[in-house]
């Protein structure tokens, strides 16, 4: 308490040293475009070592009040360099010409939650994506937009479906069970990215049984679509445990800062975006189209035996004897929708009150009937100086958004269209007849019973979620000193974040499918109340003295944070047709709760010194959860840092910067892992009996700890025309959480505990080159790579198989083992071994070394890609802009099992293709091929597939996955997608002014589209799904999941 | 910094300010100063702090757990005894491991299925554990010392009980006896000779609590219990297993074998054994089923369990005019056969057993007919041959065979008691255990010469892996079995 009071009383004294009665001039000025001369507007125009500051209006213009004597004027506007102009005592106006920042190499960067270094001098890899790159093409959410223009980061979605539901993973994998998820930061409020189920599996039954209301595999959308691209003013990525130290115990995944757009001073700035643009099917697995009769027959017959080959020729009868052939696909997927999104935003103020309200309205319908996404949203923000040293900034974001999600993925019941489609024979049209009504699908997938119509499915199956969100911000600035030499400034932060989540599955009694489990109609009502609380206080001292080459800056703060959430769903079966509302029928009723409460203060100091060229940090955050064992005890996160410019120390390097940083960040262990519970033992005689739960609660659980070294450099050439960065990242992840079996005899038989130790490194490199720079024609170029490795370096435990990382061994799926890649994907495949005697020698035949072939469980391939590459280009021709973006994976393995529906429907496109081992011989070691075995079986001594002249690739694939051998489905992920081009025409403002009136500032037009292509060897429709959803080692399972499409916007964009 | 900015007054708008943000700023700099809202119980869970906060309410719902996992273990334990005594088949179509993990090669697997109801019967030990602890706290006197004493008297009961099902399934690879607390150590392996004393031990323990546990539980007892829910009726229950694991640890010649076997009966002249002519034989305690939501189904009867049969050698082996085979047992119209493995072929049946014909049949935990059939054991081998053949023709007159005479030897009287025996408790879990204690495990029938008569249930391979690693870590020599921490039966693990 004493140092409490001790604090209370100096925040009190510092309150009372407001206010200095210097004399004051008044100064004028105009900043212009270097080359062009093109008048500038909403440049920053600061006093350096005042809190005083302005902007210029459209004329370029602006005044200001500054101190007399000579002033120091800081310049800078984002897309240009910086500027420093020294204004002399006399001097009462002032001409800034602005050079443009081509290469993107200026701004500032966080390093702590109340500082921000320049980027020149910045130790890390910064990451910061500005607002014209997200939403140049129209993304639904932030996610999608954000894919291959963070290097470093690995943006997988769980299907096609627009809407969402993705996962960034940034330099590799963190933890094993714990959460795998950036944290994401908007204007200082912690923004909860749950992803909530709306209870799909109660349809499709990935997870079987019927109370199982969801599963890991029900695709949920991330509430990060939630928000609307257009309010991001920029968006950075703090990805190395140095820079994201700062958020402590939830930063290991790294931590994504957004900053919403804010007003800035002057007349009322309307600014009217209209977008329409339409998409279509990018990509589909395709069907095939049976050679003749007796195939088609034939896969009838595979399918569903001697009544499914009838039927099929039965439609080849009505067919007049030929085969007929249904694209199914093209047709479910095959919808051109209109899509529009308008915003609408006003922004200016006075110099003192400054706001800015933006309202988007945005409607992307998808591909297939009754799946899209709407989202309605309003942002206003308020930034008030109160008085000379005191400034308001409010936020509040209010959205609806609210997803169709159709059905996909892994199903039981033969539901999600790609499993209909994979087994049924393309000889039926399975579309809406004329009369309204839909034929019923007799095919059954796999053997079993049940069967589908997915066009009557999508017709009349609802899965929306709904989601009401409320994010506020308030923050109070106050600057308690404003000297040169001196500047200390106290910041309060307080944030709320929360949404009310909506979801609804309505599958009606009469789908073809509804009666299968005895009980039609299915209806699950999903509701997922979140409530985010943070608050945070800081201050941040200044020391600056004259005639000294060091500066420091001290932070101080400290931080609140509570998070709530509560998800309860009722499901009912055998519902009472045409009703939505559950409560007919078996119902069953499930809640979970979570809440966190944590606390952390923290402390940093900055020096910059000799002429800014050194920049040294150092600092620490220390964390307390309501999730650890010991909830009272504080971890402590510590950070350094360091870069040196060498400033044109070289011939054509203008510039050469070294850095080096070392940290440690922490991620919370999940809800619940601390707690020792009691678990139902059930009833017995009408009476509840609990007892000791199998998976107990572990009272000593702790974060994970991150330690990450990162280092690299960056340079300018040319006369800043080129700008490389490099950076190398080695992190260390200790005690990741891990069930640890104990003796059973003990009465339990595991708990969560802190053990397991992973390691990634990488390297990230980017190079941008300006190649032209002149008026009328610019081309800039720019190319990023990124590599990652990532480990287990050692486990407690034996090695053992990553639960919901894939199906078994003939599929792959991920075993966690000391050395092992983190990720990979393990199953069998067939090898030739040597053969040993029963001592354990191997026999030699012919004084070689004899081997046999034999099935082995092993690993096969590694999810991780080997590394992304992407490329960026931008021209300027006169009035027109191109940008285009192509991204570059080069390996990263998937499970397919979509293939496998395919092959096993004998309904693969390219069934009929020849097999890998047609005609194959022995080669001169008399060996067959590893690829063309198969375990030896009776009917088949030899173990050898299908060698036969006629042998199919279908075949070939199905035989080997019969024989439970993972290899032919498990697929490089390879690809070259065209993932942006946008063109847009700055109409001349003498055309657009007779257009649409005098104020226009600017019009621009812009035909922008996204996912133009893929190139691919991939067999899947697009390798970048993940039928696992969120979690923290990525997913590699390509199961059945929505085809991607792309999509096209036309543009109108002016202001006035 | 005093000189260069001088003192003024601040204008009265960024004054109070000022003092909004001094004050909040000191809000939260308390608020992060306590610890106290950082300590957040489960809130989908009950935490056993939120369970007993009531003792009287706590006590109520950890002996109904106790009841509770004790009877979901009940059904498995008579499948897998069943299996490996030749009375039952489990023939799932698609689950072979419930043959070959019992009948097969696998049988020893300490991955595989036959190594049933071992970590559950540990959790329920830790259970009555936990309700002792729970009975001891005295505040605010909701129990009385006598009720203290009953709760003590139950849960050693139930942990003796839940202890006899362990060894009887593991014989001679012995088993822990005590629940350690620490999550990185593991109790010591015992032999099976000092598991039986140590049952025994608890037992009468528990008798002692029971007898001064007053006239009622201060919990309710469900129906399997009816006529054994007072601490008095419930130490006859107490006294019937003493009896039990008494005869079982004589019969292995513990003790020499007489010793004990007087005091089985002493025991069983304090239990509820009735061999009055109309004397009720299912008289008992039981594990008892309903539909209740949440509670659970009798997994061995044929309406939950279609695919439990009976082996045939029950057929054959039934003498002329015992009614048990008639009246357990009933014939399917096809016969069916278990899944073919490889070498491994299962024999055809068409038996299934009537023992539980509905999913809600009580199964018995000790009945009257067993302990009636104990005494014969124990009155022989304490040389009251005369007082033993009484019993056994008692039985045989309960269904439908003639007296017999007096018996030749040891030989004979075996023969008759495990005859008796297993046409009287068929299906009860007792066969396989009877002809091992009695070394006639060779009498079991094997189906086909790829068969094999398993006297053991392997340990699970989480307790061998778990114990591996202990040693391990703590250095001390693996493999030892019996004395150290390793568990026999258990592979070199390879980490």
């Amino acid at each position: 308490m004493r140092l409490i009071r001790q604090g209370a009383t100096a925040l009190a004294l510092l309150a009372l040293a407001v206010g200095e009665l210097l004399a004051q001039r008044r100064l004028t000025g105009r900043v212009v475009e270097e080359g062009s001369g093109t008048p500038l507007s909403s440049v920053s125009i600061s006093v350096t070592g005042t809190s005083t500051g302005t902007y210029t209006n459209e004329q370029g213009t602006f005044a200001l009040t500054v101190p007399n004597g000579a002033v120091t004027l800081r310049v800078r506007r984002i897309g240009f360099q910086l500027r420093t102009v020294l204004v002399q005592p006399s001097q009462s106006t002032v001409e800034v010409a602005l050079k443009r920042d081509v290469l993107q190499l200026e701004g500032v960067t966080v390093t702590s939650q109340a500082s921000v270094v320049e980027r020149k001098n910045a130790a890390t890899a910064v990451s910061q994506v500005q607002a014209e790159d997200l939403t140049r093409v129209p993304a639904v959410q932030v996610d999608q937009a954000l894919q291959g223009k963070v290097v470093g980061a690995n943006i997988n979605l769980n299907s096609g479906l627009p809407g969402g539901g993705a996962q960034i993973q940034i330099r590799g994998a963190t933890s094993l069970f714990g959460n795998g998820e950036p944290l994401f930061v908007i204007d200082g409020v912690l923004m909860s990215n749950a992803a909530i189920s709306t209870g799909r599996n109660a349809i499709t039954q990935a997870a079987p049984g019927l109370s199982g209301t969801t599963s890991a595999q029900d695709a949920p959308v991330n509430r990060l679509a939630d928000l609307n691209p257009d309010d991001i003013e920029s968006l950075e990525v703090l990805k190395g445990a140095a820079a994201s130290a700062l958020y402590g115990s939830r930063a290991t995944n790294g931590v994504v800062i957004i900053t919403t757009k804010r007003g800035r001073a002057g007349a009322a700035r309307w600014r009217v975006t209209q977008r329409l643009g339409t998409s279509d099917l990018l990509n589909t697995v395709g069907s095939r189209v049976f050679p003749d009769t007796a195939a088609a027959i034939a896969a009838g017959d595979a399918v569903n035996g001697t009544a499914g080959a009838a039927s099929v020729r039965q439609a080849i009868a009505a067919n007049n004897g030929r085969v007929p052939f249904f694209d199914y696909q093209s047709q479910l997927y095959g919808r051109n929708p209109l899509q529009y999104e308008t915003t609408v935003s006003v922004d200016g103020g006075t110099e003192n009150s400054r706001y800015r309200v933006a309202l988007t309205n945005a409607d992307n319908p998808g591909i297939a009937v009754n799946t899209g996404a709407r989202r309605q949203s309003a942002r206003f923000n308020f930034d008030q100086n109160v008085t000379s040293r005191i400034t308001a900034n409010v936020g509040l974001g209010v959205s609806r958004f609210s997803a169709d999600r159709g059905v996909d993925g892994n199903d039981n019941t033969f539901t999600s269209p790609l499993y209909a489609f994979g087994y049924t024979p393309t000889v039926f049209d399975l579309r809406r007849r004329a009369d309204g009504t839909f034929p019923q699908n007799v095919f059954p997938g796999g053997g079993g019973a049940n069967a589908s119509n997915p066009f009557q499915t999508f017709q009349f199956l609802r899965n929306n979620e709904t989601t009401n969100r409320i994010q506020g911000s308030a923050r109070l600035d106050y600057q308690a000193l404003a000297s040169e030499v001196h500047q200390l400034r106290f910041s309060l932060l307080g944030g709320v974040d929360r949404f009310d989540l909506d979801g609804n599955v309505v599958s009606p009694t009469f789908l073809q499918f509804e009666p299968n489990d005895a009980l039609p109609g299915t209806n699950v009502q999903s509701q997922a109340n979140s409530r985010q609380f943070n608050s945070s206080l800081a201050g941040v001292y200044t020391f600056a003295p004259r005639n000294f080459p060091v500066s420091g800056t001290t932070t101080a703060g400290l931080s609140f944070e509570q998070q709530e959430l509560n998800v309860f769903r009722i499901q009912s079966r055998g519902t009472v047709p045409g009703i939505p509302a559950v409560g007919a029928g078996q119902v069953v009723a499930n809640q979970n709760f979570e809440f966190f409460r944590d606390q952390a203060f923290y402390a940093q100091q900055d020096f910059l010194a000799f002429d800014e060229r050194l920049f040294v940090s150092a600092g620490f955050r220390a964390d307390r959860s309501s999730a650890n064992g010991d909830p009272s005890k504080w971890f402590y996160f510590p950070k350094a840092q360091g870069s040196y410019r060498f400033v044109s120390a070289l011939p054509n390097v203008d510039e050469f910067k070294l850095r080096a940083a070392w940290g440690q960040s922490g991620n919370r262990p999940t809800y619940g892992l601390r707690d020792l519970i009691l678990s139902n033992a059930g009833q017995i005689g009408g009476q509840n009996g609990f007892g000791v739960a199998p998976t107990n609660g572990n009272p000593n659980v702790e974060p994970e700890k991150l330690t990450e070294t990162e280092y690299g450099f960056d340079a300018q050439l040319f006369g800043r025309r080129v700008a490389l960065e490099y950076s190398r990242f080695d992190r260390k992840i200790r005690d990741a959480l891990l069930p640890l079996a104990v003796a059973p005899s003990l009465g339990f038989s595991s708990f969560f505990g802190n053990g397991a130790d992973l390691s990634s490194r990488g390297h990230e490199a980017s190079v941008s080159w300006s190649v032209f720079q002149r008026t009328g024609f610019s081309w800039l170029t720019r190319a990023t790579y990124f590599t990652v490795d990532e480990r287990v370096d050692a486990l407690p435990v034996p090695r053992f198989f990553l639960p919901n990382s894939g199906f078994g061994a003939a599929f792959g799926r991920t075993r966690i083992g000391a050395g092992l890649p983190t990720d990979n994907i393990w199953g069998n495949r067939m090898v030739y071994l040597p053969v040993r005697n029963s001592a354990g020698q191997v026999i030699q035949v012919n004084g070689r070394d004899s081997l046999a072939v034999s099935r082995v469980d092993t690993l096969i391939a590694e999810a991780t890609p080997k590394f992304l590459m992407s490329f960026f280009n931008n021209f300027t021709i006169g009035r027109f802009t191109i940008n285009t973006q192509v991204d570059w994976r080069n390996g990263g393995f998937l499970s397919n099992l979509t293939n496998t529906l395919f092959d096993e429907g004998q309904n693969a496109r390219d069934y009929d293709a020849p097999s890998p081992c047609r005609g194959v011989r022995p080669g001169a070691d008399g060996r067959f091929p590893a690829e063309c075995t198969i375990p030896r079986t009776a009917g088949n001594p030899l173990g050898l597939v299908d060698t036969t002249s006629t042998a199919t690739l279908g075949q070939y694939r199905s035989q080997r996955n019969g024989a439970s051998l993972a290899e032919p489905y498990v697929q490089d992920g390879s690809f070259v997608k065209i993932r942006e081009i946008a063109v847009s025409y700055l109409v001349p403002q003498t055309f657009s002014r007779r257009l649409l009136g005098g104020r226009v500032s600017d019009l621009r037009l812009t035909l922008a589209g996204r996912n133009l292509g893929i190139s691919t060897p991939y067999w899947g429709a697009d390798p970048e799904v993940n039928n696992f959803g969120n979690r923290s080692v990525r997913g590699f399972v390509d199961l059945a999941p929505f085809p991607p499409s792309r999509t096209f916007f036309f543009n109108i964009d002016f202001g006035f | 910094m005093t000189a260069t900015v001088p003192a003024v007054r601040p204008s009265l708008a960024s004054g109070r300010l000022a003092r909004a943000l001094g004050i909040a700023a000191l809000a939260l700099v308390v608020g992060a100063c306590s610890d106290e809202g950082l300590n957040q119980p489960n809130l989908n869970t009950p935490s056993p702090g939120g369970v007993d906060a009531n003792i009287t309410t706590g006590v109520q719902l950890r002996a109904s757990g106790i009841l509770a996992l004790s009877r979901d273990q009940m059904a498995g334990f008579v499948s897998d005894v069943g299996i490996l005594g030749r009375e039952s088949y489990n023939y799932t179509p698609t689950e072979s491991r419930n043959s070959t993990d019992y009948l097969g090669p696998n049988a020893a697997a300490n991955n595989g299925f036959n190594t049933g109801a071992w970590a559950g019967r540990y959790r329920n030990m830790r259970n009555a554990r936990d309700l002792i602890a729970l009975a001891e706290r005295t505040e605010n006197n909701q129990l009385t010392t006598a009720e203290r004493s009953a709760v003590r008297g139950f849960a050693n009961t139930m942990w003796a009980l839940e202890l006899y099902y362990v060894i009887a399934s593991r014989d001679t690879l012995g088993a822990p006896v005590d629940i350690v607390e620490r999550n990185d150590s593991v109790a010591a392996f015992v032999r099976r000779d000092s598991v039986y004393r140590f049952i025994l031990t608890k037992l009468d323990a528990a008798r002692t609590d029971l007898l001064a546990g007053g006239g009622s539980f201060p919990f309710l007892l469900h129906t399997g219990f009816t006529g054994f829910n007072t601490p008095a009726n419930f130490a006859q229950f107490n006294r019937a297993l003493h009896a039990r694991v008494a005869s079982h640890a004589a019969s292995l010649g513990i003790g020499g074998g007489t010793t004990l076997y007087t005091a089985a009966l002493a025991s069983l002249g304090q239990s509820f054994l009735d061999a009055s002519p109309a004397a009720d034989l299912s008289r008992g305690v039981y594990a008892v089923y309903s539909t209740a939501s949440g509670d659970n189904l009798n997994g061995v009867s044929p309406q939950t369990s279609p695919d439990q049969l009976a082996h045939p050698s029950v057929e054959t082996d039934a003498r002329p005019g015992d009614t048990r085979f008639a009246a357990k047992t009933r014939r399917l119209a096809t016969p069916r056969t278990g899944p073919q493995l490889g070498t491994f072929t299962t024999i055809a049946t068409s038996l299934q057993y009537t023992i539980y014909p509905t999913n809600i049949s009580p199964i018995p935990i000790i009945r009257n007919e067993e302990l009636i059939l104990l005494r014969a054991e124990a009155l022989y081998f304490t040389g009251n041959q005369a007082g033993a053949l009484a019993d056994i023709n008692y039985i045989r007159g309960r269904h439908g065979l003639a007296a017999r005479g007096s018996f030749t030897g040891n030989a004979d009287f075996l023969d008759e008691l495990l005859y008796q025996r297993r046409y009287s408790l068929m299906f009860e879990g007792h066969r396989w255990v009877d002809v091992r204690r009695f070394g006639r495990l060779n009498t079991l029938p094997l189906d086909t010469p790829n068969h094999v008569r398993q006297a053991w249930q392997p340990i699970p391979q989480a307790e061998c892996d778990a114990r591996a690693l202990i040693i391990r870590r703590i250095g001390a020599a693996a493999n030892q079995p019996y004395t150290g921490l390793a568990a026999p039966s258990c592979p070199a693990i390879s980490l």
